[in-house]
């Protein structure tokens, strides 16, 4: 079955037979609950989950180098051509979504993913690996990215829109980090396949509970969006494929030469560079070098993204009161500041305890200012998918930094 | 302490960025957007 040979209301006749929505909608309904938290709960699974899928290579560049004698270069080639493709899917992930609908989306990539991950297990030569971690983990985990769940925040909510994408945007970020203390530890203790099969069980329970309960739209199970009172038929599906997939390409010529396009898309790629690269790729291997034990680096990284969830709900709190150029500037003020004096802690527990909690405060709090911005001045219609293309520079930031160090010695 | 470089140049652009916003045009906020309203 391909994209282009399934019609999409063929594909959402085919997902809504699936479903357990219909029955579980109307018992929702009976105790005056909306179903679209249990749209956005089921979302927040599979971000959460397929984030932690983003994470997981932090942990098992060491082993991969002890166990392949692979370069840091060529783990690091890999690791970069993920994070670029999961920032260049986000433009196109919204033409897959609004052509197929959100559940075949989901299963198709948490599907890809642990595809990807399971064949790993069994790779013995680098270009597998950047292959199946690069170009398969990179696509499967760009689809379900953030334009997912500003995709379901959109349709499902009107009221409490703000919170909803404040909450998936930290699950995303977060599960790139919370997972990492138990991945470390179960690549310590029983080697880094060993991580890499939780992860595909985390994934496939996220994808169950997807596939049984994500519809479209409020319309689908005969509710309108939170906080709306008319129930919006779904729009028109009629566009051609093509059109479809043109759509992101069309909006980048548009907004090619507007300043804050370019500005915003600047920015985000210094923050994707100095948290998805830099950070969360190589912090395991650099507290390394100065002697921190992988489980405490990774633990570490866990408690960023523990605060990073606070720091991210309350940024998009922030950014609906303060003029968002200056919650920017703070954020990344005080990011680049911490990077510079990281070295001057001398990787004590008292230095990367204070890291983790400022570092992850601020780890993804530029999304909702830059979210806000992007809404502002691009307009509703454009803002998805310009939003996109700022996202994708974001990812290109993390590449590039996931690159960089890559003329490092592997470690004995 | 290979990474020391890429820890202050990433550093230095983060700096570089707070200083680029500045030079963008500034929000509404929502209060003010309610009152023009």
């Amino acid at each position: 079955m391909t994209a282009s040979t399934t019609s999409a209301p063929a594909l959402h006749r085919q997902s809504a037979a699936l479903s357990l929505s219909n029955p579980l909608a109307a018992a929702m309904a009976a105790r005056n609950v909306y179903y679209g938290w249990i749209v956005a709960g089921a979302t927040f699974l599979v971000m959460l989950a397929t984030a932690g899928a983003m994470g997981a290579p932090g942990v098992i560049i060491r082993p991969l180098e002890k166990e392949f004698g692979w370069s840091a270069a060529d783990i690091s080639l890999a690791l970069a051509i993920r994070l670029a493709l999961f920032g260049m899917m986000a433009p196109f992930s919204a033409a897959f979504i609004n052509r197929f609908g959100v559940r075949p989306v989901v299963t198709a990539a948490v599907a890809m993913i642990c595809l990807g991950i399971l064949a790993s297990l069994a790779m013995t030569e680098v270009w597998q690996l950047v292959a199946l971690w690069g170009v398969i983990v990179g696509v499967g985990t760009g689809l379900v990215a953030l334009v997912l769940g500003a995709t379901v925040a959109t349709r499902w909510f009107v009221e409490r829109r703000g919170l909803v994408v404040g909450m998936l945007a930290a699950s995303n970020a977060t599960g790139q980090l919370i997972f990492l203390p138990l991945l470390a530890k179960l690549t310590q203790d029983y080697g880094w396949r060993s991580a890499l099969a939780f992860v595909v069980v985390m994934l496939l329970a996220a994808g169950v509970v997807a596939l049984l309960v994500l519809r479209d739209r409020p319309a689908d199970v005969g509710l309108a969006p939170y906080g709306a009172r008319a129930i919006e038929p779904p729009p028109n599906q009629a566009l051609s494929l093509g059109a479809m997939m043109a759509s992101p390409l069309r909006v980048l010529y548009e907004v090619r030469s507007s300043r804050t396009f370019w500005v915003l898309s600047a920015t985000f790629f210094v923050c994707g560079l100095s948290t998805n690269g830099l950070i969360q790729t190589h912090w395991i291997a650099l507290c390394g070098d100065y002697g921190v034990a992988p489980v405490a680096a990774a633990g570490a990284l866990a408690a960023i993204g523990v605060f990073d969830f606070a720091g991210t709900i309350l940024s998009g709190w922030l950014s609906d009161r303060y003029d968002n150029r200056w919650l920017l500037f703070v954020y990344y003020g005080l990011r680049g500041l911490s990077l510079i004096a990281l070295p001057f802690t001398a990787f004590s527990v008292v230095g990367l305890s204070a890291f983790a909690v400022f570092y992850g405060l601020d780890w993804f709090a530029t999304i909702p200012p830059t979210v806000r911005m992007t809404a502002e001045r691009f307009g509703a219609e454009k803002a998805n998918l310009t939003f996109g293309w700022i996202f994708a520079a974001h990812m290109l930031g993390a590449a590039v930094a996931a690159l960089a160090p890559a003329s490092r010695a592997p470690s004995s | 302490m290979t990474y020391l470089p890429a820890l202050y140049v990433a550093g230095v652009a983060c700096v570089i960025a707070a200083a680029l916003v500045l030079t963008l045009a500034r929000t509404r906020l929502r209060t003010a957007a309610v009152a023009a309203a």
